[in-house]
């Protein structure tokens, strides 16, 4: 025992505090404010949003701001690459494209037109153009092919980046950047409108399940049950197959929103069967209060929470089957293009043109990445268990 | 009396997100063969974590920080993984709160108790199975033969308690830590459980070191008791003079919480007012200073050393100091202190 | 069991009515058909029948394991575009089934195990990519670059060996990512819980704590999630087999829903609906022996 003598004033009394150690630690948050400042403090959904957000700029605003059509040909202008191994001559520069035709561009590094046919010297392999007066040769008897011309100084070749057509052409001339940005609508709509039909369905189906209980929640289930025993995917085939095929984008609205709702009924009714058992439904249940305000006011709001991630989810996974659908030939018709139908039309070229498959597939990739990142923080975000930070 | 277990000023703390979670800070104790001895405390009082820093089953968060832990000359906090495995089980067993999740539920109760005893000691299928009845025939497993080839959830909460206290003495381990063993269970089986507790260590000469948070509990089994607040010892003494001559405001106020069967029903109960301090950013000086009616200013800003109130009675409190003054002062002794 | 037979019944019919609601009929749809031979024609598939005999007679059909004649393709049957492309496509699934279970669990263990170290990030990374990305474009961008690019591996047919590893690759990979994902979560919440505390109070090493009890409890989840992961593969090889032009089901059944090839399409779909249905009671059974609360439950 130490023998130091204590100071005089430390024998004071202390006030009580106890008062303090009652004190909450927490500081004052809605609910609604609590999620909201825990996901957009986490990094990965954050950048989902602005994804997301840059992504539907671009469907909304895209093709408003675009010179071209998605759906006029240029059939000159078949299969251009975005970046060009071209000619550098005085006038401009030549690009030849896979059919061995010339293509003038000009020094902005527009293009011009495709070159007129002069003659075909078939003895010795070559084809004449006219370039604005002079006369240049596509010569093909050997590989590579040359290009030549008796006047004119052909420098070496070089890559340019295509400015007509900032992502390339496909294979009827069409600008793929104006068809991204019309596929990017299209697959938006489709998913958004897909997923927001399986949202109704799902809550209400869940919902009413779940909140009459007993027997019917039990045959209800078992419907849904039995529904789901099969790849969800088949169904959507069948569906596509039996609708007649000219109602395009609606058809395959009508497929995607009519099948994907059992997930979200067993979670609505998951999470109204432990709701409906709280105490406050009680009380509303005898103060007289009709199922219906019970059902839309109490017990739907406070499932929001599950039911935001499922939506969040739905979405990506629409716009996965509508891709899905487009390569085996189920997607919208053509003209119409969607993320999938390109990547399915890219598929055929792929081995000589593949940037027409990387356009739409990265902009699937980043969609959904994006998506999965917010439906990742919106559950983090939501769950109880990490609340208080 | 042979010392068997010392534990001696051990700092332990959890790593989280938020920084360093000290949840032990310098406890020191030691229990000696035979015996019993209570460690009581409130939730996050440092109780568990003080038990499972023995065996070294901190989860990975946790990390003994500094300290010595001895088991007569085995120094467990740098004994290797295979001196270790020696140990638990084999020389300390634990028993934990709830048995429920304490076992596996996949694997039936009785190949659970023969894996104990076979991790430490060689015998044939058939010699295991016969130790494992006769393990339950001792705590009282009725139907042993049956029950062997049962799985957890098949068991009621007692019944799966008293498979635990079979495991843990399979192999007849000098000490047994109980931490929390009777909290999940209802009066009446916790009776039983305390009873065959007691009747195990007789046989056994086994030492127990038994945790709760209910003093009444405690009385019944223990010899010697120490009281825990916000990772600290705040008191210890045999079970007689804690009961009758506490020397810490915290014991004082946990004794006056047991309501007594015959006393005034007019009278409100009487609690330790506040709650337990937040362990990410503890109070300074003396953990209980903020919910202390005696609290002085010394109190807020230094941590009490223990003093001794006899020779095996110790008590963290500044009011214990020669010079404290008489005013609001429970402790005061005109003259030094026993 | 009950609900196995009732299932395929009512799809059964639903395929059936599905059938008849093509408007216009099986046969408006190409070309003009002189009256007679259309009566003919109505008259060999039985379709001037009543309704419901028609649905007995296909029904019964069905039972006898005949999926009816192609539409299409008159002299061919459903069942013979099934002996033909079953075998590959099974030796596609199998092959996938066995990759992805075997990169997926060791993927997933692991990751669990080295919590927060550069295994487990790396290993989620790579799940976390191969759950995002859609198949067909993991399929076509490896095609690319494997086989066009680089042309290490054949990028269409089974011909040679290395000819599974991209279509494997593709098809496995979300199954794999969401396996391995699945895994990791579950045995880091196993290791959490207090029965793993009691195996190490008992000084079991570390190896065999995880082994014979963290495990066995880990996989719960993982054997409850293989029946549909076993369908959503089903389902994937469609794409991938049109892609790497893998003559399977798959592929027939693509081409039949391109050719509005009825029969086949539904006759393809009622077969793959049984195989499934079958495929996830094998699972559920299974899933009954390794977890002995289930018995309890089930009445069983």
């Amino acid at each position: 025992m130490t023998k130091t003598q204590i100071e005089k004033s430390l024998w004071e009394e202390l006030e009580s505090s106890v008062d303090k150690s009652e004190a909450l630690s927490l500081k004052h948050r809605t609910y609604a404010g609590d999620v909201w400042f825990r996901f957009r403090h986490k990094p990965a959904s954050f950048v989902g949003l602005v994804i997301i957000f840059i992504v539907l700029l671009f469907a909304i605003f895209g093709p408003m701001i675009s010179n071209h059509s998605y759906e006029k040909q240029e059939l000159s202008f078949v299969n251009i690459p975005p970046r060009m191994n071209v000619y550098e001559l005085g006038k401009g520069y030549i690009y030849i494209t896979k059919n061995l035709k010339p293509i003038h561009i000009g020094n902005d590094s527009r293009l011009i037109k495709a070159l007129p046919r002069i003659k075909e010297d078939l003895s010795k392999k070559r084809t004449s153009y006219d370039f604005d007066g002079d006369v240049i040769f596509v010569d093909y008897s050997s590989r590579p092919f040359k290009l030549m011309s008796e006047d004119i100084d052909i420098g070496k070749t070089k890559y340019i980046l295509n400015k007509t057509y900032p992502l390339g052409t496909d294979k009827l001339g069409r600008d793929l950047m104006t068809r991204l940005m019309i596929g990017a609508r299209i697959s938006l709509l489709v998913a958004f409108i897909a997923a927001f039909a399986n949202l109704i369905i799902g809550i209400l189906y869940g919902g009413i399940s779940a909140y009459i209980g007993g027997n019917t929640d039990n045959v209800m289930m078992r419907i849904v049950d039995i529904i789901s025993t099969i790849p969800l995917t088949l169904y959507v085939i069948l569906i596509m197959v039996v609708l007649p095929s000219d109602t395009g984008i609606l058809s395959i609205i009508i497929a995607l929103g009519t099948v994907y709702w059992v997930n979200m009924a067993r979670v609505v009714r998951g999470q109204i069967l432990t709701l409906k058992e709280q105490d406050y439904v009680h009380g509303a249940r005898i103060m007289g209060t009709s199922t219906w305000y019970i059902l839309t006011k109490h017990l739907i709001p406070n499932a929001m929470g599950s039911i935001i991630v499922t939506v969040t989810m739905l979405i990506p996974q629409a716009i996965f089957i509508e891709a899905f659908m487009s390569f085996i030939g189920l997607g919208v018709s053509p003209p119409m293009a969607s993320w999938g139908t390109m990547c399915n039309d890219a598929l055929e070229a792929l081995r000589t043109n593949p940037y027409q498959l990387f356009a739409p597939s990265l902009a699937i990739c980043i969609t959904m990445f994006g998506f999965n990142f917010i439906g990742d923080g919106l559950r983090e975000a939501l769950d109880p268990k990490l609340k208080g930070r | 009396m042979s010392i068997l277990l010392n534990v001696n000023d051990l700092h332990t703390s959890f790593h989280t997100q938020d920084g360093e979670v000290k949840a032990v800070k310098g406890v020191s104790f030691h229990l000696d063969k035979g015996e019993t001895l209570g460690i009581v405390g409130e939730s996050g009082s440092g109780k568990s974590v003080t038990s499972l820093s023995i065996l070294r089953l901190l989860p990975p968060a946790g990390q003994i920080m500094s300290g010595d832990i001895n088991l007569n000359d085995i120094n467990l906090v740098e004994a290797n993984r295979s001196m270790l495995r020696e140990v638990r089980g084999g020389k300390v067993a634990m028993i934990f709160q709830d048995p429920m999740s304490s076992l596996n539920p996949l694997i039936p109760v009785g190949k659970q108790v023969e894996e104990m005893i076979s991790i430490h000691e060689k015998h044939s299928k058939n010699d295991l199975k016969r130790m494992v009845l006769d393990l339950f025939e001792k705590v009282q497993i009725p139907d042993a033969a049956k029950r062997y080839k049962s799985y957890p959830h098949e068991f009621s909460g007692g019944m799966r308690q008293r498979v635990m206290i079979a495991m843990a003495l399979a192999c007849k381990p000098s000490v047994l830590i109980a931490d929390e063993p009777t909290t999940a269970l209802d009066v009446t089986i916790q009776d039983q459980i305390l009873k065959l507790l007691r009747s195990l260590q007789d046989e056994m000469q086994m030492s127990i070191i038994f945790i709760s948070h209910n003093l009444g509990v405690v009385a019944e089994i223990c010899s010697r008791v120490m009281v825990m607040y916000g990772g600290m010892v705040m008191e210890y003494a045999s079970i007689n003079d804690i009961f009758a001559y506490p020397r810490h405001p915290y014991t004082m106020g946990l004794l006056k919480s047991i309501p007594k069967i015959d006393q005034d029903r007019s009278v409100a109960l009487q609690s330790i007012p506040g709650s337990p301090p937040d362990m990410t950013n503890p109070p300074g000086g003396c953990p209980f200073h903020p919910r202390c009616q005696y609290a002085r200013k010394i109190c807020s800003m230094e941590v009490p050393p223990v003093a001794a109130v006899s020779d095996e009675h110790g008590s963290r409190c500044w009011l214990l100091k020669e010079d404290a003054p008489e005013n609001n002062n429970p402790f005061y002794k005109a003259g030094s202190t026993k | 069991m009950v609900m196995m037979i009732l299932t395929l019944l009512i799809i059964a019919v639903l395929v059936f009515f599905l059938m008849h609601a093509i408007p216009g009929g099986p046969f408006t749809a190409q070309r003009e058909l002189p009256a007679e031979v259309e009566k003919a024609l109505m008259e060999k598939y039985n379709l001037d029948d009543s309704l419901p005999k028609q649905l007995i007679n296909y029904i019964g059909g069905l039972l006898k394991g005949d999926l009816g004649p192609s539409f299409k393709y008159p002299g061919m049957r459903v069942n013979d575009f099934i002996r033909e492309g079953f075998p590959v496509s099974a030796r596609l699934g199998l092959i996938t089934i066995i990759f992805v279970l075997a990169a997926s669990i060791p993927m997933g263990i692991v990751a669990a195990l080295k919590n927060g170290r550069w295994q487990d990030v790396l290993s989620m990374i790579i799940a976390t990519i191969g759950v995002t990305i859609p198949s067909f474009v993991i399929a076509t961008l490896l095609m690319y670059l494997f086989s066009h690019k680089l042309g290490w591996l054949p990028a269409f047919g089974f011909d040679k060996p290395t000819g599974y590893i991209l279509p494997v690759i593709a098809l496995g990979g979300y199954a794999m990512s969401f396996l391995a994902r699945l895994m990791r979560s579950s045995l880091l919440e196993v290791m959490g819980q207090d029965y793993i505390r009691t195996a190490r109070a008992k000084g079991l090493s570390e190896f065999k704590v995880v082994v014979r009890h963290a495990l066995r409890n880990a996989m719960i989840p993982v054997v409850t999630v293989l029946g549909p992961t076993i369908a959503a593969l089903l389902t994937g090889s469609f794409v991938i087999e049109k892609i790497f032009a893998l003559p399977g089901m798959g592929k027939h059944f693509v081409t039949s829903i391109t050719n509005r090839d009825y029969t086949t399409i539904l006759g393809i779909t009622i077969f793959y609906a049984t195989f499934l249905i079958v495929m996830v009671f094998l699972v559920d059974m299974f899933y009954l022996i390794i977890d002995p609360r289930i018995k309890y439950e089930d009445g069983n």
